[in-house]
């Protein structure tokens, strides 16, 4: 034994040699034997690949048959199915059978591809999927697209789609069998293009084009099959990242569908650049190469934006025109923008498609002899009302959709590009500079408002929110004093002004914005109700600076104040959600307050009557991702409260809930930096109530999974000292945790990040009191 | 179903950070687990994937760790475990079946009736797999290190890259591990000139 693991050891040393050395090497061990057995190792190092099989593929195959052999394939001839009668068979594939069938009820003559699923696929989720899409994919009526004509549950309870009997080869094999010339291949393919095309702009993505599904009639027609089945299998973005695109032929998958990123348009593209190549008989050289190139890169974003531009380079091919070499940065935006949205924004990339034209027209334009002034201020004008309907009327309708992110950060930041364009033109017009302060002000939320779902980007959102605020002052200088309606919007810019601040720890500067802020509305009282509520609001954020710098009860008084205004909004128009939501917002402080003087009564009144307000609101709209966040932090606050009365079980209940709801908004959101907080909160607080009930187990793993999330937090917005702040106090934790354990250097360990992260918070922002406490007793701690 | 995945996710996640606290009777529990869990989602994975030309168990290893980690975090340690765990279910699996197949054969049981024609052309019989499960118990005796890597290698489908990320080894260290248990493996599987060993 151990002169085979020396041989072992010798091989893998040799290896990386040349033949001359290892020669020599084995000379010199004077070891004839283990010279010999290293040799015979070297010598099944040679052995070709091809020569080993692969017994587990074998192995696949037969864990596949026993499928078979337990009976799950039935002679199903004469089986009624939904409408249709089962005729024959007409193949096995990987989702399942295909029959021949034809309608039973004889309505209509009309024989049918019917497909019925394998076991085990999630019946529900398709059929509930196909229900949903019916309609858009009963739109793909073309004579290149085989239709989808229905689908359902079969009696044994697997789904089935009919589809449109197509009987043909794959364009593949039908090309090696009839060697068509270049052209007469090219143009075949810019028929399936074509279809591919239509059906994009239907927003239906076929995500699985490959030649089996790609046929050639007897005629010489080409059809494409399963157009839309595979999201209907489930293969979509969120059901990709989990299970992994576990349907696809990963020959034929685009890089983003392996690596479980969203599909989009640009799959299929990717798709019909390897349908090009492999269609043409030989390797692909010049410009098809190029083609081929550039639809199939890796980025979706650099491929073709469109199949018909695909199609475009193809046909300039065949007219031996120069082929597109690369697509400019404007006309790459809005393809990708269309591309990536659905029903939804889809409008909004229309519009801001014609903005790129707009933009480039006025310019011209304006350029132009006088006489065509006119007519290029009339241009202006619509490219400006089309940037503002992008941004606030579409945008405005995303606000409350969970999982817009994306959406929203590419209409702010394109609407944006095009309003500082147009602003270069106009020099000082003051409403445009308004507008353009609201642009940026959109943008800060995307980047990363406390409160709002963002990015966590706090220090370009401040930067964004300078910006504006510098800019509605340059619009008021030249009229002097604001009008009233300019002044309170001003004073809602400080309000998020100061609380962006306060994220970053600033918070003296914070509460002096948020007192600039309070000032404006003081000045313009009375105030109307929605007026009412922004003050409120701004009461809360100066209650929060206040807390922040150590006087609690100075916040609580204005949280009252808080609720005393939001009240009266509410009095004012009972209807009003946003009233009540503030109703909310300020009991939730107050009973926030209440916690932290210790009137834990109190603060279960106070967060009661929170709660209270957010079923109310989410009775109304439960989709609203706000609502849902709100209730998640009454959850939370209820439970922190019931541990302090020593109620163990009913904290433990509430914090469960809000463990559950927020890992949900998270899973929506995954970077969504409010939602981590919120999960790591969630999972803090259980974590606490467990170690306390002497779970030490299920509290280590809440807290495994807190830290994770907050030093996600803390890397995707390194300037919030918050994130570093609850992540010192996660640590402090999980070091008692270790201790109760008995866990001694697990427990020194977690000890010594806690302090570590305490030392750079309390030199980082001085003004964080409770930084500075906490860092004076950890450091008792360790000495 | 989502429900009980949920469940055996929450089982599973237990019973990895029990493996972690050293219990060794814990050990077998996340096998059977995994074993039966493997095997269940093997029919429909597998069939799935018999279309397409790369056709692998370790799929399945993939699928049912995504599954059963769910949203959870696991920690690497708990992702190791999990891993060379579903490895070696997946190994007794496939010996499993191997053997199975061998037996009919020689009962005169089922015949192997080939597919629709789709499925790649496999040189392999049941007594090839059985012949490289012993090789590889023969390796992992020598080297109980290099049994656990082809074991992630080939049962568990991790690539190189996530074999080193895992265990930490270095690339080119690695490379050469691998290349000194194929050497074993093809000298054992008497596939090497001038061998005559193995089977």
């Amino acid at each position: 034994m151990n002169a085979e693991l020396r041989a072992l050891q010798l091989f893998e040393e040799l290896i990386e040699l040349s033949d001359r050395e290892r020669a020599a090497r084995l000379l010199a061990l004077g070891d004839s034997a283990l010279a010999a057995r290293v040799e015979r190792l070297l010598a099944a190092d040679r052995v070709p690949e091809s020569a080993l099989g692969d017994p587990l593929a074998a192995a696949a195959v037969w864990l596949a048959e026993d499928d078979r052999a337990s009976g799950l394939v039935l002679d199903r001839q004469g089986e009624r199915v939904g409408a249709w009668r089962i005729l024959a068979p007409i193949g096995r594939g990987g989702m399942g059978e295909v029959f021949l069938a034809e309608r039973a009820d004889g309505a209509f003559e009309r024989r049918v591809a019917l497909k019925v699923l394998k076991r085990g696929l999630d019946s529900e989720d398709i059929v509930a999927r196909f229900l949903g899409e019916r309609r858009i994919l009963a739109r793909l009526d073309h004579p290149r697209i085989a239709q989808l004509v229905d689908g359902g549950l079969a009696p044994d309870g697997r789904p089935f789609f009919a589809l449109e009997l197509v009987s043909g080869q794959p364009i593949t094999e039908w090309c090696a069998e009839r060697r068509p010339g270049l052209e007469a291949r090219l143009r075949l393919l810019l028929e399936v293009v074509t279809a591919v095309d239509f059906a994009h702009r239907n927003l239906v993505v076929h995500r699985d084009l490959k030649p089996s599904n790609v046929m050639v009639t007897a005629t010489g027609e080409v059809k494409l099959l399963d157009f839309g089945i595979a999201k209907l299998l489930g293969d979509d973005e969120e059901e990709a990242t989990r299970t992994g695109a576990r349907l696809l032929t990963p020959r034929w998958a685009a890089p983003e569908q392996l690596a479980g990123e969203p599909v989009t348009t640009a799959t299929d593209v990717h798709a019909l650049g390897l349908l090009l190549r492999e269609l043409l008989a030989e390797r692909p050289t010049g410009d098809l190469e190029r083609i081929s190139e550039k639809a199939t890169r890796r980025e979706p974003e650099r491929r073709y934006p469109s199949a018909a531009a695909f199609a475009d380079d193809v046909e300039r091919f065949l007219a031996h025109r120069p082929v597109a070499a690369r697509e400019g940065a404007l006309t790459y935006r809005a393809g990708k923008f269309v591309r990536r949205h659905r029903a939804a924004v889809v409008a909004a990339g229309l519009i801001l498609a014609s903005l790129a034209v707009g933009v480039a027209a006025t310019w011209r334009q304006a350029r132009i002899a006088e006489a065509e002034r006119a007519r290029a201020e009339r241009r202006f004008a619509d490219v400006r009302r089309l940037a503002n309907v992008a941004l606030f009327d579409v945008h405005r309708s995303l606000d409350n959709v969970a999982g817009a992110m994306a959406t929203r950060r590419l209409l702010v930041s394109t609407a944006l590009t095009y309003l500082d364009d147009l602003a270069r033109e106009a020099g000082d017009e003051p409403e445009l500079l308004v507008e353009l302060a609201t642009a940026y002000e959109r943008t800060a939320e995307v980047q990363g408002l406390p409160g709002w779902p963002s990015e966590g980007r706090t220090g370009d959102a401040l930067v964004s929110l300078e910006r504006a605020l510098e800019l509605r002052r340059r619009a008021r200088r030249p009229a002097g004093a604001a009008e009233p309606a300019a002044q309170l919007a001003e004073a809602r810019l400080l309000v998020r002004l100061g609380s962006v601040l306060a994220a970053r720890g600033a918070g003296k500067a914070a509460l002096g914005r948020h007192r600039e802020a309070l000032a404006v509305y003081r000045a313009a009282a009375p105030l109307a109700p929605a007026e009412r509520l922004a003050e409120a609001q701004a009461f809360v954020a100066l209650g929060d600076d206040l807390w922040e710098l150590g006087d609690v009860p100075a916040a609580a008084g204005s949280y009252r104040d808080a609720l005393t205004g939001a009240q009266a909004a509410r009095a004012a128009d009972p209807g009003s959600a946003q009233a009540i939501r503030q109703v909310g917002v300020a009991e939730q402080r107050l009973g926030d307050a209440a916690a932290e003087l210790g009137d834990w009564p109190l603060a279960l009144v106070h967060h009661g009557a929170s709660l209270a307000v957010d079923r109310e609101l989410a009775a109304r709209d439960p989709a609203d991702a706000e609502i849902r966040r709100d209730t998640g932090t009454d959850l939370s606050r209820l439970g922190v409260a019931y541990a302090a009365l020593g109620r163990f079980q009913e904290a433990l209940a509430r914090h469960r809930e809000a463990v559950e709801l927020r890992e949900a908004l998270l899973a929506v959101e995954p970077e969504d930096a409010r939602a981590l907080e919120d999960a790591a909160e969630s999972r803090y607080e259980s974590a606490k109530v467990l170690l306390t009930l002497g779970r030490h187990t299920e509290a280590g793993a809440e807290l495994v999974v807190a830290i994770e999330r907050q030093q996600r937090l803390a890397t995707l917005d390194p300037g919030n000292a918050r994130w570093q702040h609850v992540l010192a106090a996660t640590w402090t934790t999980l070091a008692e945790l270790e201790q109760a354990r008995g866990a001694r250097s697990a427990a020194s360990r977690a000890s010594a990040e806690a302090l570590a992260l305490r030392r750079r918070l309390a030199s980082a922002s001085p003004d964080f009191a409770e930084n500075l406490a906490a860092l004076a007793l950890l450091e008792a701690d360790q000495r | 179903m989502a429900e009980r995945e949920h469940a055996d996710g929450d089982e599973v996640t237990r019973l990895l950070r029990a493996v972690d606290a050293g219990s060794k009777q814990a050990l077998d529990t996340p096998f059977d687990l995994l074993y039966g869990k493997l095997r269940g989602m093997s029919h429909r994975l597998l069939s799935a994937h018999l279309r397409h030309e790369t056709l692998s168990t370790t799929v399945l290893v993939h699928e049912v760790y995504l599954k059963l980690s769910g949203h959870r975090d696991w920690s690497t340690r708990d992702r190791e475990h999990f891993l060379s765990i579903s490895a070696r279910a997946m190994r007794q699996i496939v010996v499993d079946v191997a053997r199975a197949r061998s037996a009919d054969k020689r009962g005169g049981g089922l015949a192997v009736v080939p597919l629709s024609g789709q499925e790649p052309e496999l040189g392999s019989s049941p007594e090839e797999v059985l012949a490289f499960d012993r090789a590889l118990a023969k390796l992992a005796a020598l080297d109980p290190q290099l049994g656990s890597l082809v074991e992630l290698r080939f049962f568990a489908g991790l690539s190189l890259d996530e074999i080193r990320e895992l265990t930490g080894i270095p690339e080119r260290t690695l490379k050469r591990r691998f290349r000194a248990a194929r050497a074993l493996l093809v000298e054992e599987l008497g596939l090497a000139p001038g061998t005559g060993g193995g089977r």
